[in-house]
């Protein structure tokens, strides 16, 4: 399956959360569950080079992603998909990835929701990420990570996961 | 000298393990990376891990390193989870209630990270 295809698409469009699996420079599993949006053929994410999922895209660029569709009715499938990442630095591209992450994340009825509903933690969130921002300035930080497709499958997920 | 964190004490996501939302694992499958959903079930103190068998997807070797993801939200506060780094073995039992199409694998903990992004907070930096 590819990205155009339209299931596909509309199974990505439901999607809130991935799960991104890295081999470690050592060849270790890791794993973390990221934000992302679609844009121009592309699922970016905004996570930096300096993470350690960060470094293990500098040894290894080959990636698996899993996709929910938590959004609509509950799905009898979960997306897998196959891909290579790469760090991209440039403003443009994480100014049209930053619009992207806000409008799927916070413009939203349930996202403005749960931001008021914590609205006195949002300024230390604020902190978290210029903390993360002051400690890896100056060391060829880039923030958004590309990750171009190679392949989709839809799995069964009544096969491994019961419903919740 | 502080700094903020989302981190928390692992002890803190049992009810995440007791009743998993969502569960997948990832491991070195002859240098590529795999990632599979399964069926997680924690069960006095063992952890219990449901893949499919018959070759429908690939299965870690025995004793193998392997990343175990536990998570639930998607809003941004509601994000939560944990992962389990640790050795996954074949086991010839299964947990309770649990599906016998399933391929069941006992993990071997060694490291647990939680966090919860609607508990970050500022912490004394250690």
């Amino acid at each position: 399956m590819r990205f155009e295809d339209p299931e596909v698409r509309e199974f990505l469009a439901r999607s809130m959360i991935l799960r991104l699996a890295t081999l470690s420079p050592k060849g270790q599993p890791r794993i973390r569950c990221l934000w992302f949006v679609c844009q121009r053929g592309r699922i970016y994410i905004f996570t930096a080079n300096t993470t350690p999922a960060g470094r293990s895209i500098t040894a290894h660029p080959e990636v698996a992603l899993l996709f929910d569709g938590e959004q609509g009715p509950r799905s009898e499938r979960i997306l897998r998909m196959r891909g290579r990442a790469v760090f991209r630095g440039e403003s443009r591209v994480a100014g049209r990835v930053m619009l992207g992450l806000a409008r799927k994340y916070f413009l939203t009825r349930p996202g403005l929701r749960n931001l008021l509903a914590h609205a006195r933690t949002v300024p230390v969130a604020v902190r978290f990420y210029a903390q993360g921002w002051r400690e890896e300035r100056g060391k060829g930080l880039k923030a958004i990570m590309e990750v171009a497709p190679e392949s989709f499958e839809f799995i069964p997920r009544g096969s491994v996961q019961a419903a919740s | 000298m502080k700094r903020i964190t989302n981190r928390v004490d692992p002890e803190k996501m049992w009810d995440l393990l007791e009743k998993v939302p969502r569960a997948c694992i990832a491991f070195n499958n002859a240098g590529t990376v795999e990632l599979v959903p399964v069926e997680c079930r924690v069960e006095e103190g063992r952890f219990w891990i449901g893949m499919p068998g018959g070759g429908r997807e690939p299965v870690p070797g025995s004793g193998e390193p392997v990343k175990l993801l536990i998570d639930e939200g998607m809003h941004y506060f509601d994000m939560r989870g944990i992962w389990i780094r640790g050795r996954a073995a074949v086991s010839e039992e299964q947990p309770e209630g649990g599906s016998p199409a399933l391929t069941w694998f006992q993990l071997a903990p060694e490291t647990f990270v939680a966090w919860d992004f609607g508990a970050m907070r500022e912490v004394r930096k250690r």
